[in-house]
Parts: C-alpha cells; structure tokens; sequence
C-alpha cells in the first residue's frame, strides 16, 4: 500500500486489498495472503523530509500510516541496523505468494469452463471491419469477438501487430533469495530510496536504486531489487546481485549468516505514469488493453480482473476509469485501424 | 592472479587437465578454477587407506596420465590455479563470479571471498554427479550414493560401514564394492538393475573398447573371489530402519522392469549405496547461454558443441562429461581437442607448431573422439533405469528432498498438466529449496517422461542462475 501513489493508484489498491481476503477462501490454492503490516525504511535525513510529505499526503486520504523513530522501528523490527533514522509503518501493506496466487487464477478459471492453452504463443490478430474476430497463435487459430492484451511487458508487442502503439515497455527486477532461514523479518520492508525510485527516475539515479525485503511463509528472504531498461533481457547481473546484497545487508546485518540459493530476474510492465492501462482501444473494436501495471500486478490482480469483466460484460463500474484508459496514449503513434 | 586471462578452464578433472597441458607453453595466461581442494576431479581423489595388493593393479592407464598431466601445468609458470574456488555464474562477456574459500593450515576456515575474473576464451569441464532412482527409505542416513562413498574412502579413509549393500545400475558399484574389499570392509550383495540377458544386449556397443569389458572382467572376477553375492535383475525397493538404515528389501524385476510380487528378499546391512549414472553437471554452461540438447545415448541434456567443441556461445567450450557421459578417456580427448580449437583461433600454430602436424593432431583427435560414441551408448543405457521404474515410486516417497515433496504430490500435479520441469517447479516447489534442483531434477525429468511419455524438449532442463550451489553472503560482504 505504501508504495502506491496515492490519488486513483492507491485507492485502486485498496478496493484490491479488500478482494484478497476473499481470495484466500474462494481460490482452490493457499495464496498465504496475510496483512502482516509494512515499513518504509529511511536512512537520511532527506529521506526523512521526503517521507513525511509522502505520508502526510497518504494520511490525507485516510491511509492508516504513521512515522515511526529509530527506537519505535527496532522495536518492531529487532534485526534492522541501529543506524537507520527511522520508519514508517502502516498494518495494511500484505504480503502474498504470487505464485500460488497465479495458480490460483488459473485453476480457478478451469474451473468456470475457461480454457487455458498453454505453449501458443500469439502470433497475429485477425481484424474485420475495424473490429478483431480472433488469433494466430502457434497451435493454431482462435475466434473471438473480444482480445483482451493481458501480455504484461510484452503488452506493446501483442498491439503493434494491429499497428497500435501502446507505450508498454519491460522494466527489468532482479532478486536474490536465500535459504529458507528463522525468521527475522516480521513485515515487508522497503527503503524511501524504493519510493523514490519508483516515482521519480532521477531522484533515483542519486539515490540509488531502492531496496525491498521480505521473508516467505517458508522461511526465505527475498532480496530485491532493482529497475532497469535493458529490453526484453532478463538475466542477472553481477553489479546488480552485488548492489542488492550489500544495501539490503547494510539495513538488516543479520544478513551475513545467511546463504544465497538463488538470484533471478524478471520484467515489469512499466507505462510513462506509473499507472496500468485498462480498457477498450478505441479504434479497433473488440480489443481490449489490461497490463502495464509494473512492480504492482499482483496486488493489483484481483481488482483488475474484476473491472475487466464488468468492461467486457458491459455491467455498471462505479470506479473512474479515465485515469487508466488507452485513451491517454492515444497520441503516443496509436493509429486508426483498417 | 589477474583480473583477465587468455583462457580460463573450469573444472580440474582430467578434461580440464588435459586442456590446460596442451594450452601449456603457447605464452598464454591461462587460469584453472575448482571448487575442491584436489586436482584431478572425479578420477584422482587421493587415496588414505594403505591400498592392498589387489588395487595397486591400475586396469585404467587413465590415472597415471593425470598425475603426469598435474606435473606438467605444475611446472608451467603461466598456468594459475585457483583451488577451493567456485564459480557460481557465468555473466555477460564470460565475466565469473567465483567464491573462494581460504582454508587455514589447521583446517580452520578463514576469510571467505568473491572475486570477478574475465575469460577472453573459456573451457567449461565442470564434469558430472550422479543420479538417482528413489524408493521407500532413500533419505535415511546410512543411504548414500556411491560417489558419497568414494570420497569417503578416498578422501577421509573412512569405510561407510562394516557391512555394505551396494545397488543401482552404474559400473562405479563394481568399483566400489573393489574399494571397500581392498580396505579390508564387507560388501553384503551387489544388487544390480540390469540382467545378464539385458547386459548382453549391449555388448556388441564396446566392440572397440576391449580394455572396457576387461575391467569389468577383472571386478567380476574380484567379486567371485570374495565370494560377494551379485543379483542381476534385481532392485531395492526399501530401505528402512530406526534412527538409520538397517535393512533394505530387493526384489526381482521383469525385463520391462516391473517388480514381480513375491520375490522380495530383506537384507540387514550398516549402509546402502546407491548410484544409477550420471548427469552432466550444465548449470554453468546454461548460465552462460549454452544450447543444450537431449540425448539418450550420452546421459541426458548435454552442451551442444560443434567439432570444435566450441558451444553455441562464441569463445565458450564445452569439454569432458558435460557434452556426454563416457568416463575419463573421452574427458581427456575432449579438454585436448578443446585446447586445440583454441590454439588454431588465437593464431598459435607457428613455426614451433607447424600447422600440418597440428592438423593431423586434430584429425586424430576427432576420430579418437568419435570412437567414444558408442562406449557412451553403452554406458548410459546400462545406467538408465527404466521407465516403469519411475513410474512406479510409491506416493509417499520424498522426491525433492529439500522442499520433502513426495511422488504423490507430483504426480497429482504432473496429471493436472504441470508437465514440464518449470511449471511443475512453481506448482509443487520441487527443485526450488537449498540444492535448486541438482538432485531431483533428473528424477523429475524421467517421472515426467515415464508418466507422460512427453518428448524432453517439452519437459525441458531446470534453469540455472547464479549462485550453482549456496554461498554465504559474508563472502560478498568480505570483498
Ligand atoms: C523483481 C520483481 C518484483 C516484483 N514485486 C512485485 C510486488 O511486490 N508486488 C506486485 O504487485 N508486483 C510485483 N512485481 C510486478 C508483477 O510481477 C507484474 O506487475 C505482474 O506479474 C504483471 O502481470 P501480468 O499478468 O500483467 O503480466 P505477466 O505476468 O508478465 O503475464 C503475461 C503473460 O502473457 C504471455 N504472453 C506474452 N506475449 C505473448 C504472446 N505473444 N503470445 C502468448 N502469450 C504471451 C506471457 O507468456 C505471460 O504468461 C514485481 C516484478 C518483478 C520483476
Ligand atoms: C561420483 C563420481 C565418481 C566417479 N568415479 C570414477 C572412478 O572412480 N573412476 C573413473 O574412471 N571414473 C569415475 N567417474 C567418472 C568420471 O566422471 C570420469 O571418469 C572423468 O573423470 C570425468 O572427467 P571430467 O574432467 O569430465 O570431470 P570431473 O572429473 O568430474 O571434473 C570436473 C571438475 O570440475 C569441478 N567443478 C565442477 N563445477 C565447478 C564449479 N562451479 N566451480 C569450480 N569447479 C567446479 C569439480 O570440482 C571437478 O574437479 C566418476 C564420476 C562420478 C560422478
């Protein structure tokens, strides 16, 4: 929660926050969702400026979250280096395994007499009259008279090939994981630098790259992260693994008595403001955007899927939308289409 | 040490040892990197208890020509080595990322490190480790693989136990079960998976390679002089015990490879080894981008080479166990020929290396090469269990003995279509605990391809990413 924000971004997680619950019960795999709470970890005293104002706004609208002192964050977090200035803290940030959450869907899904083909990869998009009719893909042809671009980083591919240009471009993370330990970490941790590089690329670039920490039901940490434009490549890097054991060791020490077991990489779909694009393409009808949600797809799933459906159903959303809508690309090389 | 060298080789056994001596005295900087603290890999593990009579007698001239080869980089004041040293990735521009561990003369360990070294060309001959087939038990102490054993004995002058009961389909148990009798322990039976009738079917594939079948003469022979009880068409299918293992249950097998009922036969021993093959170790070359391909005939998903044994990735070779399982002779051919390529690109053949003795070298070496290919035919068929073997582990036996997830578990998840080894990872955890998968992913690719019958470039390899095997992350703090 605390990494959204806030305005149309954060209340659209908090409608998605209040879905998990229900999730945990209705999805046939444990999602191992729980709102363990989560602090913004701040290092300098600029940090600490930039924060208070951060969270000023975030309390404006009603988030529960408040500025914690060195002590107050030990007492939380007894593991965390004595020489950071402080946190903040707010109960509602969650934590869920994405990949159970994934499963979850998708079982789900078969479930209600979806079907899911795997190993097709799409090739092309049939048109009629201005209007899609169904899929090329690898195993062969699909009709349909709606195509919802659900691609993630991939998003901008899939519309180019009916030639509309969707700003949707792979924003590369690496984590590193280390066996699966005691526990030393009660909440999801990020750093201000996290915030600021998230929302602000050149306060970034000073600041550094931000850190998140979090450790799974199962006992391993997960170390990230970083944000990088290298296209399509999702390997690791050594300055990369580097950076995010020695900064994420330098706010929580007792780091060094753990093991790394494994470093990967993947792509988040990063739009230019930050926000997922859903909702009809207007120039060709049938064909429907849902990605570019960046580091927040998966808190952001379940609300996503939700509004998706009412779109395509055509049922009543009482959420405004405009903020997400292609339209706002719409100057960004998209084209009529014919 | 440099922080860039000519040629870096990693893996000191007898491929990466044959490499570096022919790489040796071209005015190279060449650097071999181990993880051990030995030279010599697999095949040169020192050895502590006084040898008998019996194993003085060497049936492999392989040995001693890794001791000479040892001698000959030793001398070579170009060649660094760089021992209890891992390379646990490969990034981009063959830049590794290597730990190294400085062990102190007392044995205490000091200041662990990480280092980055550079290869303008680099020799992967990182070997291979062994395989499995699980059953009832297999995770309790006292079941070990025979390679466990091996260094054990070799390495430490311990036996696994007084009593030993040694089963699997791999010619190293033959090896073994010799080890453990020259040492002065017992071996209570040899309980091989495959046939006489089985065995004979696969001779006419060593034609060319008499010395092959000698050695297996000579252990034969050597277990009939103890009077070692060898069950071929046999099978353990339990171990069990209190605390460890005490006893294991064999029992018959049909040429299919189904156990037939009311054969079992329960022995008491104080250890159980166990090996069926080998698996290339490839979690490097992945790393830097190397094609795999899948063959049968040379024990499963192996680095794509051409002649050249250059991979698929320029300026990366591929050389020993990695490109196929066929044991020390094709290791060392290989890390030559490897060795070779590379002389020919960086333009060493000179006055001193004429070019036409280096090119009939080359041709001998291709064709030496290439007489290997049916003794690792042989090899990995003898080794691989079958099918139904896999098919047929009980549910409740542990597979992924890191995440302890069992056969039922998979099996579930493998009939719900999660039948590839990637998206069965993510459904079950298998292969995602400490070990990432170096156990029990070749386990999991013959489950799925006995309850599948799916083709392996479906089923796929598990991914490798940095680190190949834990590391603390002091060392990266140290350095
Ligand atoms: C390091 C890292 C940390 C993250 N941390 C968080 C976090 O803490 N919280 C959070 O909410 N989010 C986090 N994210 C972001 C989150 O993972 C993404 O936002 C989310 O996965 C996007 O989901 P998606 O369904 O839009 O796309 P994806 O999950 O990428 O799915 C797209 C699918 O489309 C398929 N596809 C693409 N092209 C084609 C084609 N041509 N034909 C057929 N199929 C195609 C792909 O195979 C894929 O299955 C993180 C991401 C990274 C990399
Ligand atoms: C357990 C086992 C026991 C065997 N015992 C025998 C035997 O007794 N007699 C026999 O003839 N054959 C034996 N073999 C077969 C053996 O594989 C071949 O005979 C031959 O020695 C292989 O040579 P190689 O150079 O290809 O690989 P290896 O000898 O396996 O050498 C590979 C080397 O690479 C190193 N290495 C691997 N990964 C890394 C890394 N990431 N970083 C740094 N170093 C690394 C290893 O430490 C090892 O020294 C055995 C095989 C196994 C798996």
């Amino acid at each position: 929660m605390q990494s959204k924000k806030p305005g149309v971004h954060l209340s659209l997680a908090m409608e998605s926050l209040n879905r998990f619950e229900g999730l945990q019960k209705e999805l046939p795999t444990d999602i191992e969702f729980k709102k363990i709470g989560g602090m913004v970890i701040i290092e300098t005293d600029a940090e600490y400026r930039a924060m208070e104002k951060f969270i000023k706004e975030q309390q404006a609208i009603g988030l529960d979250v408040r500025l914690l002192d060195l002590h107050q964050a030990l007492e939380k977090e007894p593991f965390l280096s004595p020489s950071i200035l402080g946190s903040t803290f707010s109960p509602l940030d969650a934590q869920v395994n994405p990949i159970n959450l994934t499963l979850g869907f998708a079982l789900a899904a078969k479930r209600n007499h979806a079907r899911i083909i795997n190993h097709a990869e799409v090739l092309g998009i049939h048109t009629k009259n201005n209007r899609v009719t169904g899929v090329a893909t690898t195993r062969g042809n699909f009709d349909a008279d709606i195509v919802v671009n659900a691609a993630g980083s991939m998003a901008g591919l899939i519309s180019e090939l009916v030639g509309i240009s969707m700003p949707v471009h792979p924003r590369r993370g690496q984590i590193v994981v280390t066996h699966a330990g005691k526990p030393v970490l009660a909440h999801c941790l990020i750093s201000a630098k996290y915030i600021a590089a998230k929302y602000d690329p050149s306060l970034a670039d000073k600041a550094g790259q931000g850190i998140s920490m979090e450790q799974a039901d199962n006992g391993n940490l997960l170390l990230g992260s970083t944000r990088e434009f290298v296209g399509f490549n999702k390997e690791n890097t050594l300055s990369g693994i580097r950076r995010i054991i020695r900064q994420t060791a330098a706010v929580l020490p007792v780091l060094e008595n753990f093991q790394v077991i494994r470093t990967f990489a993947g792509l988040r779909p990063y739009t230019p403001d930050g926000l997922p694009i859903l909702g009809p393409v207007r120039h060709l009808n049938g064909f429907f955007m849902a990605a570019g949600h960046e580091g927040d797809g998966i808190a952001l799933s379940p609300v996503t899927g939700d509004l998706m459906a009412r779109m395509l159903l055509g049922q009543k959303i009482h959420t405004p939308l405009d903020a997400f809508s292609p339209d706002r690309f719409e100057n960004y090389g998209g084209k009529h289409h014919g | 040490m440099n922080v860039q060298y000519h040629v870096i080789i990693v893996g000191s056994g007898i491929a990466g040892l044959s490499a570096a001596a022919t790489l040796a005295g071209h005015g190279l900087d060449i650097l071999i990197i181990d993880e051990s603290g030995h030279r010599g890999g697999q095949l040169l593990r020192k050895t502590r208890l006084k040898p008998s009579c019996f194993s003085k007698f060497e049936p492999d001239l392989m040995k001693s020509k890794g001791f000479d080869l040892v001698w000959t980089i030793n001398k070579d004041p170009d060649i660094d080595w760089l021992f209890n040293a891992r390379v646990l990735g490969i990034f981009k521009d063959r830049r590794l990322l290597v730990h190294i561990e400085n062990i102190k003369t007392h044995g205490e360990k000091a200041s662990e490190k990480i280092i980055e070294v550079r290869a303008e060309n680099l020799i992967l001959a990182t070997g291979a480790r062994e395989k499995y087939l699980p059953f009832k038990g297999w995770t309790l102490p006292g079941v070990m693989s025979l390679g466990a054993a091996q260094i054990l004995m070799k390495s430490y002058g311990v036996l696994p136990a007084h009593n030993t009961l040694i089963a699997g389909t791999s010619p190293l148990m033959m090896v073994l079960a010799s080890e453990i009798l020259g040492n002065k322990g017992k071996v209570t039976a040899l309980v091989d998976e495959n046939s006489m009738i089985k065995k004979l079917t696969f001779l006419p594939l060593i034609k060319n390679h008499w010395s092959k079948l000698l050695e297996g003469a000579f252990y034969t022979s050597r277990m009939f002089l103890n009077r070692v009880s060898v069950f071929q068409g046999y099978r353990v299918i339990q171990a069990s015990g209190n605390k460890g293992f005490q006893s294991a249950i064999m029992a018959k097998t049909t040429p299919r490879g189904d156990v037939i009922p009311g054969t079992e036969v329960r022995f008491f021993s104080g250890a159980l080894l166990v090996g069926y093959g080998f698996a290339p170790n490839i979690e490097l070359p992945v790393q830097a981008g190397c094609k795999l391909e899948y063959q049968e005939n040379k024990g499963g998903w192996v680095v794509k080479v051409d002649e050249t044994l250059e991979s698929s990735c320029r300026s990366v070779y591929a050389a020993g166990e990695i490109t196929g399982i066929a044991g020390a002779k094709k290791s060392f051919i290989q890390g030559k020929l490897a060795a070779m390529s590379i002389l020919k690109k960086v333009g060493k053949i000179n006055a001193r290396n004429p070019k036409k003795i280096f090119t009939a070298e080359i041709q001998r070496l291709l064709f030496l090469n290439h007489q290997q290919t049916a003794y690792s035919s042989f090899l990995n068929r003898l080794c691989q269990a079958p099918a139904s073997a896999y098919a047929a582990i009980p549910d409740e036996t542990i597979i992924c003995r890191c995440e302890q997830i069992t056969m039922g578990t998979i099996k579930k998840n493998i009939q719900q279509g999660f039948d590839t080894i990637s998206s069965l990872k993510k459904a079950t955890r298998c292969g995602m605990g400490r070990c990432q998968g170096r156990i029990c992913g070749p386990v999991i690719f013959d489950i799925i391809t006995a309850l599948t019958q799916k083709k392996p470039e479906h089923i796929g390899c598990s991914l490798s990413r940095a680190p190949v095997k834990n590391v603390n992350i002091k060392a990266f703090l140290n350095s």
